[in-house]
């Protein structure tokens, strides 16, 4: 497993570092002072782990931070809640849940994963492990002291803001061993049509009842938001111990991925397709100038909805910002 | 070691693609596998690859002692349009394959030995496989390939797009790769599966048909496979 961690964060880290490199090169002024095989200098190569290293810990804080501060704390204050920390409770039960549904990571299809299990064979459970396991730790770790910060202003006691962060990992831990068991069950990894309708009621549901409940003057009591927490929690250890013994990783994104290739190369094919049929074929089309000036007449006829439409945009953009001004 | 297909099925709604596919393919031997387009060759290979679920039949490995399942690591799978990732360089690629296999590679070697192997120029090999030409990446995904040395090794329309140069080192590669496992290449292109192939096999109306070389020059083997695969039209 320590191998498994160790090659599976280098090669997210290299990954990424590349990418900051090839997005410097792409700047014109910089372009020119950097070097040919810049991916190669330790110099930038440092320079760039750095920033991949800030960009971990900013993503670590800064979401859950604006998660409680705009979500949570800050949309209480719309209610004439009696009991603020009452609230507080209620609106976190259900946007956790919510939030377990939304950020299902472990079944989110990417070219990351891709290389890794597929092009590159690493072991699909070791590295899904690994993998799952540091995003939780990273989300353990930004939770904590949002948690306990927000949580302690809304008038929790200290046990019970950590019951939160623990609480919200149970909760992605249940939802992954719940899809876990539907792709034993069903044996396969997708239902797209099923899954869309029935998930997006369940979360349109969820947030109806964290939003929508307060605001008729209805709100979980408090001792009922801790039992959920808590059952969560205990839910949570069991479906660890369920996730770590699953052993179809490898089939399950075999499937995935595939699908998540051919939708991607169909979407491509499809934007290229429609793209064509806005350039206009029509052969009476035509120009009476002659040399540079035909040419560039025939293109803007042929492209004149490509064109309109850009021009429109840039315009109606332009308008918003000086009505604003 | 043989590999062998038995009654394989697959139906896309009404239309079935493969009916009956059966046949056993030998180590040391590289397959042509012909077809028309469309006629089901990157089907067939999505179904032993288990990229694709097969509506019956089965395939397994024979070492002689019963039949032995396939494992993902049996089985290699290089695409017509190869995909590499893209924010890895040449080096950093080979380097990250053999370190998480290094446990199982019998015989591993330098990086830049392997880079040597498959013709990749060392000012290239530092750079992002996103700027590599199509021909460079098919030769990554082939030297994938050799480093993992699979039994069974799948080639997908292997030399569409490359040049005459890339072309031949390809085939150089193949014909070095093949003593050790069992190749098969599927192609519309009947002079790439004449001059490279030891056997031919036509995929034809959904089932798999090998084509008799012997006493047949190469005029009269290629009048005989385009008559069998254009009888479908007469009909």
């Amino acid at each position: 497993m320590n191998k498994a961690l160790r090659i599976s964060f280098e090669l997210r880290n290299t990954y990424r570092v590349n990418a900051i490199l090839y997005s410097l090169r792409q700047i014109p002024i910089i372009k020119r002072c950097l070097p040919e095989g810049l991916y190669q200098v330790r110099a930038l190569k440092i320079f760039a782990n750095i920033l991949s290293a800030l960009g971990e810990v900013f993503s670590m804080f800064v979401w859950k931070i604006l998660y409680f501060a705009l979500m949570v704390s800050g949309v209480s204050t719309w209610y004439d809640a009696a009991d603020e920390t009452q609230l507080f409770l209620h609106l976190l039960v259900f946007l956790t849940i919510l939030g377990g549904f939304l950020n299902g990571n472990i079944f989110m299809p990417s070219y990351d994963k891709y290389y890794a299990m597929i092009l590159l064979r690493m072991d699909a459970k070791r590295y899904t492990l690994v993998n799952y396991a540091y995003m939780l730790a990273k989300f353990v770790i930004g939770y904590i002291p949002v948690a306990v910060w927000f949580g302690r202003r809304a008038g929790l006691p200290l046990w019970q803001c950590l019951l939160l962060v623990f609480f919200a990992l149970g909760t992605k831990l249940t939802v992954m061993q719940h899809g876990l068991r539907q792709y034993r069950k069903r044996g396969t990894a997708l239902d797209s049509k099923k899954d869309g309708y029935v998930g997006m009621a369940e979360m349109a549901a969820l947030a109806a009842a964290a939003y929508g409940l307060p605001a008729l003057g209805i709100l979980l009591p408090k001792s009922l938001s801790l039992a959920i927490c808590s059952v969560l929690t205990v839910t949570g250890l069991f479906s660890a111990w369920k996730i770590g013994k699953f052993d179809s990783y490898y089939e399950m994104y075999r499937e995935i991925l595939f699908d998540f290739l051919n939708q991607t190369a169909a979407a491509s094919t499809m934007t290229r397709d429609q793209t064509r049929k806005t350039i206009s074929a029509d052969p009476q089309i035509t120009s009476s100038r002659s040399g540079f000036e035909y040419l560039n007449e025939l293109f803007i006829r042929r492209h004149r909805r490509i064109l309109w439409k850009t021009s429109v945009r840039i315009t109606l953009v332009c308008a918003c910002i000086v009505c604003w001004a | 070691m043989k590999f062998v297909v038995e009654h394989l099925e697959k139906h896309f709604e009404k239309k079935t693609v493969l009916r009956d596919i059966s046949f056993t393919f030998e180590k040391g031997k590289i397959y042509g596998l012909l077809g028309r387009n469309g006629a089901g060759k990157t089907t067939l290979f999505n179904c032993l690859n288990r990229d694709m679920k097969m509506d019956g039949g089965k395939f397994y490995f024979d070492h002689g002692n019963g039949a032995c399942p396939t494992r993902a690591e049996d089985i290699g799978y290089v695409l017509s349009v190869p995909t590499v990732p893209e924010f890895l360089s040449g080096r950093e690629f080979v380097k990250f394959f053999l370190d998480i296999h290094a446990d199982s590679l019998p015989d591993p070697r330098p990086v830049e030995e392997y880079l040597e192997a498959v013709g990749i120029d060392p000012q290239d090999r530092g750079k992002l496989m996103k700027d590599y030409s199509h021909g460079m990446k098919n030769k990554m995904q082939m030297l994938i390939n050799m480093i993992a040395r699979p039994k069974l090794l799948l080639l997908d329309e292997p030399l569409t797009s490359l040049d005459v140069v890339v072309a031949e080192e390809m085939k150089r590669l193949l014909r070095a790769l093949k003593q050790d496992c069992i190749i098969i290449l599927s192609t519309h292109i009947m002079d790439l599966a004449l001059d490279l192939c030891d056997e031919i096999v036509l995929l034809n109306h959904g089932v798999l048909e090998s084509v008799e070389r012997e006493n047949l020059d190469s005029c009269g083997l290629r009048d005989k496979i385009i008559a069998a695969l254009a009888e479908g039209d007469h009909e």
